[in-house]
């Protein structure tokens, strides 16, 4: 188990270190945040001046050392407009992203094993269908797309919803709803087919002999065990939710993280994206980590190389 | 990461009919199977409107005309000069979408050449060469497939300056580690078979061996891989495109087309919901299709 553990930390960190590099690459040679900041008939001295100060005269070696010492000191730079450090400018519009990812992902997890559990003990019935249906609709539903019907619908012509903002839980409902929906159905898709598998093992023969309720023998029998493949997906899941989040937020207008990407990308402002790109992808590879641990740890199968023995 | 399945809720078997008495629709596996059919007529439409819709349109995509603002379509009040409507500018919509499907089509083309030469090619790198190399390019799988790549797309677009050539290449890169891992596999079992072994002990290079006698028996199965991607390719760049990142005005986009109505909904929902049910029946339409040519020609892929 403890060099199991290693091995995933050490790929998660060299993960980090390869996304943060390629991040850095990408921003630092690709345009002169110096130009779209001040006006166009700046005199070169005076844009000299800002490069020199903002470090960009310097080396590339220079400011990807200067970087990472600054990562490991928490500092991501600070956003070249309003001169805030980057990192709290992410951190004030943290709060409402993760609360629209969190409720969207509940919805997700609980359509997804709801419906996905339906289907598999109903297989071949209209049921199972009516499932399946949905999740290819839910995924070829662009959420942007989604959002709009949503708003015309409910926000516009039965005006039960508000169609922007943030204040009250009701601006909460539709964001959240259209970010589950295409997760809920994939998620569906895989626990119909864990469940697929589980209800076919011996154990669950055995478990109904024994006299055991149908309902006991889902929650207890099958569930646990068609978790072990769908824990995988989550991981996956949830750099979906975030990427998603950046086009939802920006259909509802919902002032989190996501918009502020756009509007950072937009005005090309370094820090702000970078310190995005770092804590998204920080996010994703512990969530996915942890996916691997916890997954060693419900399936006792799983050797070191992450393939079943 | 994501594809359907949909066979088993498709025709239950029928009693066998003697060969010379098959339609070519019942060879092609295509019996009883309406929903793929309509699907597989969707995509030829839209193929075909892609390619000789600049015949058909009525008007150019950007010929304004302030006094027909916010026309509505046929069926809405709308009237026969504008079959679809017209937008803020006066703009008619029908117009607009024929060219904005070639636009998005021209990308999901060559976004898909871009990504599945690339992943294939890697693919057969990593499988030959096995090793350092092998674990490198798996590993760059890896991380492509943990992180959000719509996040990483936004933030190369906007600093190459919403180029369209840069939003095709990016677009192209989305895919190409599910060629990458399948080339990958199917090489490290073809490597194991005796036609490699008897064509190697010819004396044949690498470039024949694996570009003449293993693509070709591989290339099945990444046809139907292409197929699978092609929802989520479709589905990158009409994302990108609605936020106002991926293509430029003058130059439109399904994607680009909704984005821009969003901001009109109240008075004229046509404009984003038109191309919006497009992008959504282009997609459930590949979707379909690419699941039914799995289970028919690639049992493995499951």
């Amino acid at each position: 188990m403890f060099a199991f553990i290693a091995t995933k930390l050490l790929r998660s960190a060299i993960t980090m270190v390869v996304v943060v590099t390629a991040v850095f690459v990408v921003l630092r040679l690709t345009g002169d945040p110096i130009i779209s900041l001040l006006p166009l008939d700046t005199p070169a001295d005076i844009l000299d001046q800002y490069r020199e100060r903002w470090g960009l005269n310097d080396p590339i070696w220079l400011q990807y050392v200067r970087y990472w010492v600054a990562i490991f000191n928490g500092d991501l730079g600070r956003s070249i407009f309003s001169g805030q450090d980057a990192v709290k400018i992410v951190f004030e519009r943290l709060p409402h992203t993760l609360l629209l990812g969190g409720v969207a992902f509940v919805i997700s997890l609980v359509a997804g094993i709801g419906f996905g559990t339906l289907a598999a003990l109903n297989r071949g019935s209209m049921i199972d269908r009516g499932v399946m249906a949905f999740a290819v609709t839910a995924y070829s539903l662009p959420n942007y797309f989604l959002g709009i019907l949503l708003i015309l619908l409910f926000a516009l012509e039965l005006r039960w919803m508000p169609a922007a903002g943030a204040e009250t839980w009701k601006h909460l409902v539709m964001p959240a709803f259209t970010l589950g929906m295409s997760s809920a159905g994939v998620i569906a898709r895989f626990v119909r087919s864990a469940m697929l598998e589980v209800i076919r093992q011996p154990y669950m023969r055995t478990a109904a002999a024994k006299g055991a309720s149908v309902s006991r023998r889902i929650a207890w029998h099958a569930l646990p065990n068609a978790a072990i493949p769908t824990v995988t997906v989550l991981g996956f899941q949830l750099g979906f939710l975030i990427g998603g989040s950046v086009v939802v937020e920006s259909v509802f207008a919902w002032p989190g993280a996501g918009r502020l990407l756009v509007t950072s990308v937009g005005l090309r402002d370094f820090a702000v994206v970078q310190t995005m790109v770092f804590l998204v992808s920080a996010t994703v590879i512990f969530a996915n980590f942890m996916v691997d641990v916890a997954y060693g740890w419900l399936d006792p199968r799983v050797t070191v190389t992450g393939k079943q023995s | 990461m994501a594809s359907f399945d949909l066979a088993e809720s498709g025709a239950p078997s029928r009693p066998q009919v003697p060969p010379r008495h098959r339609s070519w629709i019942k060879r092609a596996g295509l019996d009883r199977q309406w929903l793929v059919m309509a699907a597989l007529a969707f995509l030829a439409f839209i193929v075909l409107v892609a390619v000789f819709g600049s015949l058909l349109q009525p008007h150019s995509h950007t010929r304004q005309n302030l006094l027909d603002q916010f026309l509505p379509p046929l069926g809405f009040g709308g009237e026969w000069s504008y079959p679809l409507g017209t937008d803020d500018l006066g703009r008619d919509i029908l117009s607009r979408i024929i060219y904005a499907i070639r636009i998005s089509v021209l990308i999901a083309v060559a976004g898909t050449a871009i990504g599945s030469v690339l992943g294939t090619f890697l693919g057969f790198v990593a499988a030959r060469a096995r090793g350092l190399v092998e674990e490198a390019i798996m590993m760059l799988v890896d991380i492509h497939l943990a992180l959000p790549f719509v996040i990483f797309a936004l933030a190369v677009l906007a600093f190459f300056g919403g180029s369209f050539i840069v939003l095709i290449i990016v677009v192209g890169i989305e895919g190409w580690q599910s060629y990458a891992r399948l080339t990958r596999g199917m090489v490290l079992s073809a490597q194991q078979s005796g036609y490699v072994t008897a064509v190697r002990s010819l004396g044949f290079s690498d470039w024949h061996v694996y570009g003449r006698h293993v693509l070709p028996n591989i290339l099945s199965a990444l046809l139907v891989q292409l197929t699978i991607n092609l929802p989520s390719i479709i589905l990158l760049e009409t994302s990108l495109s609605f936020l106002g990142i991926g293509v430029q005005p003058p130059m439109t986009s399904l994607g680009q087309m909704l984005g821009a109505g969003r901001d009109h909904l109240i008075m004229a929902w046509w404009i984003s919901v038109i191309p919006g049910a497009i992008i959504f029946l282009f997609s459930l339409s590949a979707c379909i299709v690419g699941d039914w040519l799995r289970d028919r020609f690639d049992p493995v892929l499951k």
